[in-house]
């Protein structure tokens, strides 16, 4: 191997040794924008439904959204939707939801959403519900989407 | 600028003046792509946004119960019955995404068509969770999203009438929450002469408008 390459193989490795280890650190990390924030409206016997909306992240690393509640509802998930090869469609339950860097996550019902699941009162149209994201790193999100008759 | 006194060639035999030749070119061209477009349209006379399907297709009929009048009654879906058309889904109302769009687009679409065609087309929702969809819940759902029509079919003809249609649906356990059902998620479109002539993919409805171009054509030429 010629010296340049060793020396620059060298350096990498020095550069890599000493940049500090990220540490999880508490409280808000990047602050999260959203944008076109909706809860479907449902009829009353309807016990669940999704958020649609599009979530920015304007800071330098991923975020990764691991849980989200609403007064609103007994649970709420983060979900994907899959397709099987039986071209069944339906929704899964998903451990995170990632915005990346400098980019944006849109919710939707033929992607991401979240699901909210055993509504505790009517929902009615115009009126906000309140969501909590957390993520990862042990930052907090809230953030109010209306109700919206697709 | 002056006319050329002499526009054919001084040399050689008369020949056909250049704008001559330039419109028969075209002509020639123009016969051959209208010849091309010809024979284009007659392997697929319309441009569906949907899935086409092949001429004389006969949609399978079904039975069930539905709210009708404000009760629910037993329900006979036989396709292209007085002359109406359908635009008919397979969902359930647990549904927390797809079915809600589904209807809502399909009612959308139908509002956009003219006056004259939009009582010509009903919209059916058949449940593929028959175990927890009543025809009162089943009627309510589809009510709230618009207008239309909600059928219960037991099984085991459920299954019979969702194979009949290629749809296929399985229980999905969500932890700590009720159960899902996962399914086909296409809307099929019955003329007034009882063929399926389209079929969408839910992703597709978003375009109202061209739904709503599919839905004329088919409701103006069954």
């Amino acid at each position: 191997m010629p010296v340049p390459a060793r020396l620059f193989i060298l350096l990498l490795a020095l550069l890599t040794a000493c940049r500090p280890a990220p540490q999880a650190q508490a409280g808000p990390t990047a602050t999260l924008t959203v944008e076109a924030a909706r809860v479907v409206a449902v009829p009353p016997s309807v016990k669940e439904t999704s958020v649609f909306g599009t979530l920015r992240n304007p800071g330098g690393r991923p975020l990764r959204l691991t849980g989200v509640q609403s007064p609103a509802a007994d649970h709420a998930m983060l979900m994907v939707t899959r397709t099987d090869a039986q071209g069944r469609t339906g929704m899964q339950m998903t451990d995170a939801l990632t915005v990346p860097a400098g980019g944006e996550l849109v919710l939707s019902d033929t992607g991401d959403h979240i699901m909210l699941m055993g509504l505790r009162a009517p929902l009615r149209e115009g009126e906000p519900v309140a969501l909590t994201l957390t993520d990862d790193a042990g930052g907090t999100h809230t953030l109010q989407a209306p109700v919206v008759k697709p | 600028m002056t006319a050329p006194a002499h526009p054919e060639g001084a040399a050689g035999p008369a020949t056909r003046p250049w704008y001559v030749s330039a419109g028969l070119a075209l002509a020639a061209v123009a016969l051959l792509l209208g010849l091309a477009w010809g024979a284009a349209r007659l392997r697929s006379p319309y441009p569906f946004y949907g899935t086409a399907y092949p001429a004389g297709t006969q949609a399978a009929p079904f039975q069930g119960v539905a709210v009708q009048g404000g009760a629910a009654r037993p329900f006979a879906f036989t396709p292209g019955a007085g002359g109406q058309a359908t635009a008919l889904f397979f969902g359930f109302t647990h549904c927390a995404s797809i079915c809600p769009l589904s209807l809502s687009y399909l009612n959308k679409a139908r509002a956009l068509l003219p006056a004259e065609l939009r009582s010509k087309l009903n919209i059916v929702l058949v449940s593929v969770d028959p175990a927890r969809d009543t025809p009162a819940r089943l009627g309510e759902y589809v009510g709230f999203f618009g207008s239309g029509t909600g059928v219960r079919i037991p099984e085991p003809a459920l299954g019979q009438v969702a194979q009949a249609y290629g749809v296929a649906y399985q229980k999905a356990e969500l932890q700590g929450a009720a159960y899902q059902i996962n399914h086909t998620t296409a809307t099929y479109l019955i003329d007034a002469r009882g063929q399926l002539r389209v079929l969408w993919d839910y992703t597709q409805l978003p375009q109202v408008e061209r739904v709503k171009a599919d839905l004329q054509y088919v409701l103006e030429t069954p």
